[in-house]
């Protein structure tokens, strides 16, 4: 037997004729027919030609026998399908029916397709942006194996489930975990110097086995190895794809070169994977050691820690193992580890942004609410074209359709006029999200992972579709329900309106939903909006216009000494007071209301505590003297620093007014002394109190602060503010061009005004806004067309009734007034039910949204008093129109 | 008679009965385009002879696989007896029917 040449039909092709004809006998010997016909004809005219041949052969026969296998059914008696048609066959003839009926009337398709496509974009802008932030799969091997392992703080919130880790602790866990292996990660801005510019970097310190842990191979050089997490050991770094690219040309040789980082020789030993750069954006990796001194403070929580699970065991093993290495913890070491709880979570549900969650719930709740209106107002449409088919349809169904065949077609039109939508709604949701990713600061961005991949892909395009089929049911099937329930007998008779009151009932229904869902998003949108008005443009205790802010952090052994520290600095402010165009110049370690803190647990002189957790904690700022005045926050007494408070001189303190009600309450605080807790550090006397400054917008609470010299306490990182009269913005390089001045070699970066740090921390709340906004507005517009829509249909309806009554003498003010009651009173219960919703959508806001949202009743009356005048105006112009009928005309209907 | 013959049954039919032992799908096919002058597809050539077979008008066996065919065996058809007999009472049908009828275009 010869051998074949080649290797017989299309694989695929075959596979499908196979599936298409069944797996008797007899369907065997057709698929070897047609091999063997495939045989010849690629013997006489080559293999291309005979596997196109092929397929077109295999889909004709496997399609012709697979319908002559179909069931048969007993032959309908209706117009709609021919004795011994198949039910597939008659499925797509009413779909071509469908399709020719709608291109009959495209005015009411179009409407009916545009509506339908801006409630499902917005559904589809949400779910695109869930996928992404919430439920994306995280490029990560086996992501579900990875955990994180949070402390878990004696307080309450959500923040204080999400702690970081000390390093004593984390040694602790690491060695008696026996469910996982754990690595810790701590923050690391790294600044790259040496041939180019200077460059500050996100960075991590990591434990040697982290790239293992996460499962991730280098794709250069090596990770690290375990003897390289100690100190003298550690200064490899492994940099990211993209910084290679960006910084290093995609050198080949780059591995195993030392470079400057910090201004410290690090060698080069490895470069991550493409795309990877876990955490945060991260660039850069060097090994974690720990200095001898840092395993003693157990109280300096600064270690995010992830681990992998070995082999079966699951999450709460490994919660079970560590919690009770905690709580023996918290034995041995009352003073930092009292109360103290570990919390571990799969890595996945870790990395989402609290804040994201919430407020994608709270959005994809008023994107619902906006898709239900537009099915409303679609289903409106449909039940009054309904209305004008009767006759067709009572006919059709007295010539022996059956009921069911009259409901599929109408339904048929539905989904057809559903996907359209969704086709539709594609490119406007995909607008919409890229008018988002714009709107995000870049700064911001980097924290929420997963922003930068948002798009609109398959799986969000499926779950569209899957809604658009969704939503045929909520405005096609009643409609098409009701539609065919109609009597030949009244359809035909003269004048028939077609009309029943269940009609009406469905219809008044429809405007009383309308209304209150259009009311609920009207007043959420009004509430945010407000929310995030007050947020921007609050009194947070300083005046953040016209400052800019740049931050320095000093790098390299110059600068290891706290005078050259103190040194660098105070010259740069004096260089920045006699610049033109400066008014004010102060320093601090961080600015008012960034994303960074600083905050240190404090001991208040002849105040002890028993237990950690009662320790004190507070925010520290280090200031020059002019800093309470740059900014103008309030000095409520006592004194601000003068040049005068020197590092010889007595250490000093300003503390907040919530600082000073807490923790010295019912006494004047200056004169006492307090100091940041350790015995190294000096006690510190109160020689001012200051005005609460707002700092963290996700809690609307004040937390205690002060404020200590910078010249008693020079830290390298130190953010220059500059203010002046009009617009900070060209202060951006006068800024940068004083710190070159004064050392080329250090990086100057964060360089946005405060009113630019507000706004991004801000963000998530102006996001709200901003959706919420256009939702408000949208729902409006749907609604107002809703009513109108109706109270049309309505008047139309009863032009004969109309005309008869000012035949009878009415007057036209009292035809109008019916009219008009009609619609009001349907308003009346629509705003009812949706003052309902909007005070539990706006609870649901306020408990998500940290607090910066808050329901308050003036809103709800100003949206409620403008639904109502939308509504007026949609019932009135209707109504008038009732009053221009002639009343001959309308009675010879 | 007892059953009758559709137009593509017909000829289906003939051509098996031509073909005598080596009537099966593919020259069954082959023989119809030649002979007839018309264009057969193949679905439905399937599906006529499932029902001729049906009608107990054919009869199948299958023959030996071969490894042009991806190793499957030919499905071939014969006439049975009463498929014989419907040719039979087809043909006097339309003779009766043409009996003295001028097929030739009248002379004017």
């Amino acid at each position: 037997m010869q051998s074949m040449s080649g290797g017989g039909p299309p694989r695929l092709a075959e596979w499908l004729l196979r599936r298409l004809v069944g797996r008797s006998a007899a369907a065997d010997a057709i698929v070897g027919d047609l091999a063997e016909e495939h045989f010849e004809e690629a013997r006489a005219r080559g293999r291309a030609a005979a596997s196109r041949w092929y397929w077109r052969q295999a889909l004709g026969v496997g399609g012709r026998v697979l319908v002559s296998r179909a069931p048969r059914r007993r032959p309908a008696p209706s117009p709609f399908a021919l004795p011994g048609d198949p039910v597939m066959s008659g499925l797509w003839r009413d779909f071509r029916l469908a399709l020719r009926l709608l291109a009959h009337q495209p005015a009411f398709a179009a409407i009916v397709v545009v509506t339908l496509a801006v409630g499902l974009a917005a559904n589809a802008t949400v779910i695109a942006l869930i996928d992404g932030l919430v439920l994306r799969p995280f490029p990560l091997r086996d992501i579900d194996r990875l955990v994180q392992v949070y402390g878990a703080a004696p307080e309450s919130g959500p923040l204080a489930q999400r702690r970081e880790v000390s390093p004593a602790d984390f040694v602790d866990f690491q060695r008696e975990a026996r469910s996982a292996d754990l690595v810790a990660m701590s923050w690391w801005d790294a600044t790259f110097s040496g041939s180019r510019e200077p460059e500050r970097l996100q960075g991590f310190r990591v434990s040697p086995a982290f790239f293992e842990a996460l499962g991730v191979g280098v794709a250069a050089g090596r990770g690290f190895a375990a003897d390289e997490g100690q100190a003298g050991r550690d200064r490899v770094a492994v940099i990211s794809d993209r910084l290679w690219h960006r910084r290093f040309g995609g050198d080949p040789a780059i591995v195993g070169r030392t470079v400057s980082i910090d201004g410290e020789p690090f060698q080069i030993v490895g470069i991550a994977p493409a795309r990877f750069d876990y955490p945060y954006g991260s660039d850069v990796w060097a090994p974690l050691a720990f200095a001898a001194d840092a395993l003693d403070r157990r109280q300096n929580r600064y270690l995010s820690v992830i681990g992998r699970l070995r082999g079966e065991a699951t999450p709460a093993q490994l919660q079970a193992e560590l919690t009770a290495t905690s709580a023996r913890l918290a034995q041995q070491y009352p003073a930092s580890n009292r109360g103290w709880g570990v919390n571990t979570m799969p890595l996945a549900e870790s990395v989402v942004d609290l804040g994201a969650e919430a407020f994608l719930v709270v959005q994809q709740i008023a994107t619902l609410m906006i898709l239900l209106l537009a099915c409303a107002n679609v289903a409106n449409l449909l039940i009054v074209r309904g209305a004008d088919r009767s006759k067709e349809l009572a006919v059709r169904l007295a010539l022996g359709a059956s009921r069911w065949r009259v409901v599929r077609l109408l339904v048929l039109e539905s989904v057809t006029l559903a996907l359209a939508g969704a086709a539709g709604a594609i490119p406007l949701a995909w607008g919409a999200l890229q008018a988002c990713r714009a709107a995000m600061p870049p700064a911001v961005a980097r924290f929420v992972r997963g922003w930068n991949e948002l798009d609109i892909d398959g799986r969000v395009v499926g779950a569209l579709v899957l809604l658009a089929l969704v939503s045929t049911v909520f405005f096609g099937l009643l409609p098409a329900l009701r539609a065919t329930r109609v009597s030949l007998n009244e359809c035909l008779k003269a004048g028939g309106r077609g009309g029943d009151s269940g009609r009406h009932r469905l219809r008044h229904a429809m405007v009383v939903v309308e209304v209150a869902l259009a009311l609920t998003l009207l007043v959420a949108a009004g509430l945010s909006v407000r929310g995030a008005t007050r947020v921007l443009f609050r009194d947070d205790g300083y005046n953040p216009e016209g400052v800019m802010t740049l931050r320095v952090s000093l790098i390299g052994p110059a600068y290891e000494s706290p005078d050259a520290r103190r040194a660098f600095f105070e010259r740069l402010a004096d260089d920045a007071r006699g610049a033109i165009g400066i008014d004010g110049v102060a320093l601090v370690n961080v600015a008012p209301g960034s994303p960074r803190n600083a905050g240190t647990a404090v001991e208040i002189e002849g105040r002890p505590v028993e237990d950690a957790a009662q320790r004190r904690h507070a925010d520290i700022r280090r200031t020059t003297p002019d800093y309470l005045r740059t900014l103008q926050v309030r000095l409520v007494s006592g004194r601000d620093f003068s040049t005068a408070d020197r590092p010889d001189t007595l250490p000093v303190a300003i503390v907040s007014e919530t600082m000073a009600r807490r923790y010295w309450s019912g006494e004047d605080p200056i004169g006492r002394r307090f100091r940041v807790e350790g015995p190294d550090h000096p006690w510190r006397t109160v020689i001012g109190v200051a005005g609460d400054v707002h700092h963290n917008w996700f809690n609307p609470e004040m937390t205690p602060t002060f404020y200590v010299p910078f010249a008693q306490d020079p830290s390298p990182d130190m953010v220059l503010l500059l203010r002046t009269a009009g617009d900070p913005s060209p202060l951006a390089d006068a800024g940068r061009q004083l710190v070159w001045r004064r050392d080329a070699g250090q990086p100057v970066y964060e360089v946005r005004t405060l009113r630019q740090v507000r706004g991004e921390g801000a963000v998530g709340l102006q996001f709200m806004a901003g959706f919420m906004g256009v939702f408000g507005l949208v729902g409006l517009l749907l609604a107002g067309i809703g009513i109108y829509a109706v109270m049309a249909y309505a008047v139309r309806q009863r032009t004969q009734e109309i005309g008869l009554r000012m035949a009878l003498g009415a007057q036209p003010r009292a035809v109008l007034a019916a009219t008009l009651g009609r619609g009001l009173r349907l308003t009346a219960i629509g705003l009812g039910l949706g003052l309902a919703g909007a005070y539990a959508l706006g609870a649901l806001m306020e408990r998500t949204m940290f607090g910066t949202i808050e329901v308050d009743p003036l809103t709800f009356v100003v949206f409620t008093a403008i639904l109502f005048l939308a509504a007026v105006a949609a019932s009135i112009v209707p109504a008038r129109r009732a009053l221009r009928v002639d009343p001959m005309t309308a009675l010879r209907q | 008679m007892d059953t009758y013959l559709g137009e593509f049954e017909h000829l289906v039919l003939l051509a098996v009965l031509r073909l005598g032992d080596e009537a099966y799908a593919v020259p069954i096919r082959g023989e119809i385009e030649e002979r007839a002058g018309r264009a057969v597809a193949r679905g439905a050539l399937y599906t006529t002879l499932d029902r001729l077979e049906q009608k107990a008008l054919l009869r199948s066996r299958l023959g030996e696989a071969l490894a042009e065919r991806g190793g499957r065996p030919r499905r071939y058809y014969t006439v049975t007896a009463r498929g014989r007999a419907a040719l039979r009472a087809a043909r006097e049908a339309i003779d009766r029917l043409s009996a003295g009828v001028a097929l030739e275009p009248e002379q004017a």
